[in-house]
């Protein structure tokens, strides 16, 4: 029941059912003020309805809701100081962009002057002044987005929720605007939840990043933590991809510890103290190639190279070490040597420090 | 077998000159200045004239106008009331309410018919109320009126999206505020077609009239019916070609505003 | 994904409150509903069982003498005259619809290959008619069937009929009306089928070897069963009880259920048993109902509106 916190947000082992599917389990998070916070994961996975429940458009079935250190839970959605950008922007079709936009203070009954005042401000900061006339059919797709931000924005709320907006539009129309969104964000102050599943938009877009999957939080933190240190298996895959090795613990030494793999023995930089067992993730482009050398060192092991595919900034190769599968990629800072090529033999350097320990 | 074969194109014609040729019958021949029989001698607006004249036909006109904007008018609160709670709240009982709004539609106008002059005159037997008559009419209007307009405000509120509303409230507006500028100009349209719909169900209707009416209380259809059995006559052709051009109007309202709909959407 | 709320708050209303707002809205049009037509179906089902008094007053005894009558039993020995009705009723109704559906098919198909922005103009060509009123549509046929009309001339040149004679009333006549005033009935269920046909089966059946009439059987007629039941059951349930038509254009010889209701309640006066007729009249359409409901299911009912 305090305020100022910091905490824009916060769920406290929330949970929603839907019939028999449970699509919030206990969820708990925290957003600070001010953070630009994604909520990232697969489809059907309950950002989405996350997302509601903040909005109230949803009720909980469990835990509480607290929007600025009050609690949220009965109140109703009209009344809470959130505003979402749906992902079909739902702009009234019977309204003009200018009377979309000055919806919500209508329904507050703000005095007309101070609308006027108000909507003006907001459709130049989000460059949709010359289209205050049309109706929403007569839009693009990108006018629609803005229109629908600025229809949120305007309403000054602390939190402001995105479901997926940018999810309609083309690629390079959606870089564009995810610039525009983060410079907004970072100009205005406001608390932004942003829902998405694409990995990339959310690694460029937020502070913080929670990973979820099947209605609970796999994992939160900054982007380059959520990307360096996966905990989980589905964290590995989900942000960018990992190579997955099984081990198991061989002996334990002051700074490394070693393991049996598929590969061979390999040094790890630290080993779980609970487990024998685990499973190591390497990312791909943390894998160094070599088509010669000195297959001495640690972590260095033999591998076949089944297949170099070229993707412009990068080139990928496919490993086969014996009975394991490991991808690997290089930057095409220079032309590639040509002995890595497919079918070949080629050496692999596994630094110890790129091999994360998963939790799972 | 794309293109549309000559055979194909003479059926169709056939069928529409056959949907037609009962309608476009009277209207060529309220023109005709023939008395009595169906001999075409002449052409003439005379008995367009008459009509005017005629305290008995003018006065079914003016019954059957009030009764279609009475029962029309009730209806359209009613039955948008009704698509209303039946396409949004879930209760007890909503399926097998939902079945029985089909009922109306569904049965022979006959039974209906019949079903509220029995009714009704049970009533008069029992409270004394409901002498047969305008009263009578208009209450048997509204309810065969009422289950068609739930039907289209049901599949346009259903056509709705739900963004929409939710957006309604997540900006500030209660739920009043929400259905007063956001739901009700969005179905706007479709109150109005509904309201359409049941004028010319309306206007159109005989078999239920015809039972439940009472002294003074003649409509035109009914005044047509008694007309035929004692003979056709050219004025009662001009008649119905007014009540048919009516009907058209209706109908082309209707159908100009559920345009968004592409084909098939009303009965 | 995600279903609505399940109130305008988005809040959680208790079952109680959904109930509540529920009967605040729906309540007066249900009560409506229930009072101005359930009771008068519940009076009309009691009233069948009543009698009828000495002076053609409602008498409250029950009896099941009315249904007895209906199916032949009468006080004077066995008469099948209702059951007759009820046959003939049925045969013309069937009849209509049959004819409905091969005057509608080639309609629908021909308005299913137009391009796309005539196609919803020619449906409303095609319902324009319908919602005139059927009484006027019903006496132009007795203009066009009149002895005098160019109809008549053209059976007399056949030698279907002498000249100069009327052609109602008749069978022939009230199958004609009932035919052309029901066909949009037919025509617009059917069209939703006809609309969704994937040709490419058509085609795959064309480049197989078949011909035209195995090419409609298999690839065509099943898809669109639907629409065609949908829609053959609702002209069906029309025919059967109509009343307009066969009063005008039937005469003595085309009595059908319509006109029997209609009789008692006219002048023979015999209300419970005219109650009794309309109650045979709703089961057969209810008893339609049901069993188009159990052999199509959601799709058969989506055909429908």
């Amino acid at each position: 029941m305090e305020g100022g916190t910091g905490f824009a947000v916060e769920l406290d082992r929330v949970t929603r059912r839907f019939g028999g599917v449970v699509a919030l389990d206990g969820v708990s998070l925290s957003v600070r003020e001010g953070e630009f916070f994604s909520l990232l994961g697969p489809s059907g996975c309950g950002k989405t309805t996350l997302l509601r429940v903040i909005a109230g458009l949803e009720t909980a079935d469990a835990g509480k809701v607290r929007i600025n250190g009050l609690d949220a839970d009965h109140r109703p959605a009209h009344l809470r100081p959130v505003n979402t950008v749906f992902q079909s922007y739902a702009l009234f079709p019977h309204l003009n962009v200018w009377q979309n936009i000055a919806f919500g203070l209508r329904m507050k009954k703000v005095p007309a002057a101070e609308i006027e005042r108000r909507v003006k401000a907001i459709s130049r900061l989000v460059q949709v002044e010359e289209l205050c006339d049309r109706r929403p059919s007569q839009l693009s797709g990108g006018q629609k987005q803005r229109v629908a931000l600025a229809r949120a924005i305007v309403n000054e709320p602390k939190v402001l929720l995105l479901d997926e907006p940018l999810a309609a539009l083309d690629v390079k129309l959606r870089k564009a605007l995810q610039r525009e969104l983060r410079g907004l964000q970072r100009r205005l102050g406001i608390t932004f939840i942003y829902v998405t599943h694409d990995q990339e938009e959310a690694l460029v877009l937020s502070d913080r990043i929670a990973l979820m999957r099947d209605g609970r939080i796999d994992q939160v933190g900054p982007g380059r933590e959520l990307y360096e240190r996966p905990r989980t298996r589905f964290a590995s895959q989900f942000l960018g991809s990992c190579t997955l090795l099984e081990a198991a613990l061989k002996r334990r030494e002051p700074r490394r510890a070693f393991v049996d793999t598929a590969v061979g023995e390999l040094a790890v930089a630290e080993a779980p103290a609970d487990r024998e067992r685990f499973t190591l993730a390497i990312r791909p482009e943390k894998i160094h190639l070599a088509d010669n050398g000195d297959g001495s060192r640690e972590n260095t092991i033999r591998v076949r190279i089944e297949a170099v595919v070229y993707a412009g900034a990068e080139t990928h190769y496919e490993l086969r070490a014996g009975s394991q599968l490991l991808r690997a990629e290089m930057m095409n800072t220079r032309q590639p040597p040509p002995g890595l090529a497919a079918g070949r033999d080629a050496l692999a350097w596994l630094p110890p420090e790129a091999l994360i320990v998963l939790e799972d | 077998m794309r293109k549309t074969s000559l055979p194909l194109w003479c059926a169709a014609a056939f069928t529409f000159v056959f949907l037609y040729l009962p309608l476009a019958v009277v209207i060529v021949f309220s023109f005709n200045s023939a008395r009595y029989g169906t001999q075409w001698k002449g052409f003439t607006t005379q008995w367009y004239a008459t009509l005017f004249h005629s305290p008995e036909k003018l006065m079914a006109v003016r019954n059957t106008l009030v009764l279609a904007c009475a029962s029309t008018a009730v209806a359209t609160v009613l039955g948008t009331l009704l698509g209303f709670g039946l396409s949004r709240y879930s209760h007890p009982g909503k399926r097998v309410i939902s079945s029985l709004m089909y009922v109306p539609i569904v049965i022979p106008d006959i039974v209906m018919a019949v079903a509220m002059l029995m009714f009704y005159s049970l009533l008069r037997d029992w409270l004394g109320l409901f002498q047969l008559g305008m009263p009578s009419m208009i209450l048997a209007h509204i309810t065969f009126q009422i289950p068609f307009i739930a039907l289209v405000i049901r599949s346009r509120l259903a056509g709705l999206d739900p963004a929409l509303e939710e957006a309604a409230h997540d900006l500030g507006a209660d739920a009043w505020q929400k259905v007063r500028h956001v739901t009700l100009p969005l179905i706007f349209p479709g109150i109005v077609a509904g309201a359409a719909l049941a004028f010319t169900l309306s206007i159109d209707d005989f078999v239920v009239s015809f039972f439940t009416t009472g002294p003074g209380a003649t409509t035109l259809p009914i005044l047509i019916y008694s007309s035929v059995k004692r003979g056709i006559t050219p004025d009662i052709n001009a008649l119905s070609t007014l009540i048919v051009l009516a009907s058209v109007a209706g109908t082309v309202t209707m159908a100009l505003l559920q345009r968004r709909n592409l084909a098939g959407e009303e009965k | 994904m995600v279903p609505r709320a399940k109130s305008e708050f988005g809040e959680r209303l208790t079952p109680l409150q959904e109930w509540g707002r529920a009967a605040l809205t729906s309540g007066p049009r249900l009560a409506w509903i229930g009072l101005f037509l359930l009771v008068p179906l519940l009076a009309i089902i009691a009233i069948s069982f009543a009698s009828r008094g000495t002076y053609a007053e409602l008498e409250w005894r029950f009896s099941l003498e009315n249904y007895a009558r209906f199916f032949g039993f009468t006080r004077a020995g066995y008469d099948p005259l209702y059951l007759r009705i009820l046959l003939r009723s049925l045969g013309l109704a069937a009849v209509t619809t049959v004819l409905c559906i091969l005057v509608g098919l080639p309609l629908t198909f021909f308005i299913a290959r137009l391009p796309r922005r005539f196609r919803h103009w020619a449906l409303i060509l095609v319902v324009i008619p319908f919602w005139t009123n059927l009484l006027v549509r019903t006496y132009a046929w007795q203009i066009l069937f009149s002895g005098s009309g160019w109809i008549a001339a053209a059976a007399a040149a056949l030698g279907l009929s002498p000249p100069g004679e009327a052609l109602f009333p008749s069978a022939v006549a009230v199958l004609t009306a009932m035919t052309c005033d029901f066909l949009p009935l037919l025509a617009l269920p059917l069209y939703t089928s006809v609309e969704k046909i994937d040709w490419s089966l058509a085609e795959a059946a064309s480049d197989l070897g078949a011909s035209r009439w195995p090419i409609f059987r298999h690839a065509l007629l099943p898809q669109i069963k639907p629409g065609l039941s949908a829609g053959g059951l609702l002209v069906f349930i029309a025919a059967t009880g109509q009343f307009v038509i066969p009063d005008l254009l039937g005469g003595s010889k085309t009595v059908l259920l319509g006109n029997a209701v209609q009789q008692q309640f006219g002048f023979s006066r015999n209300w419970p048993f005219g109650a009794a007729i309309a109650c045979a009249a709703m089961a057969i359409v209810l008893g339609a109902l049901w069993w188009f409901s159990r052999s199509t299911g959601e799709e058969g009912r989506k055909a429908m509106l």
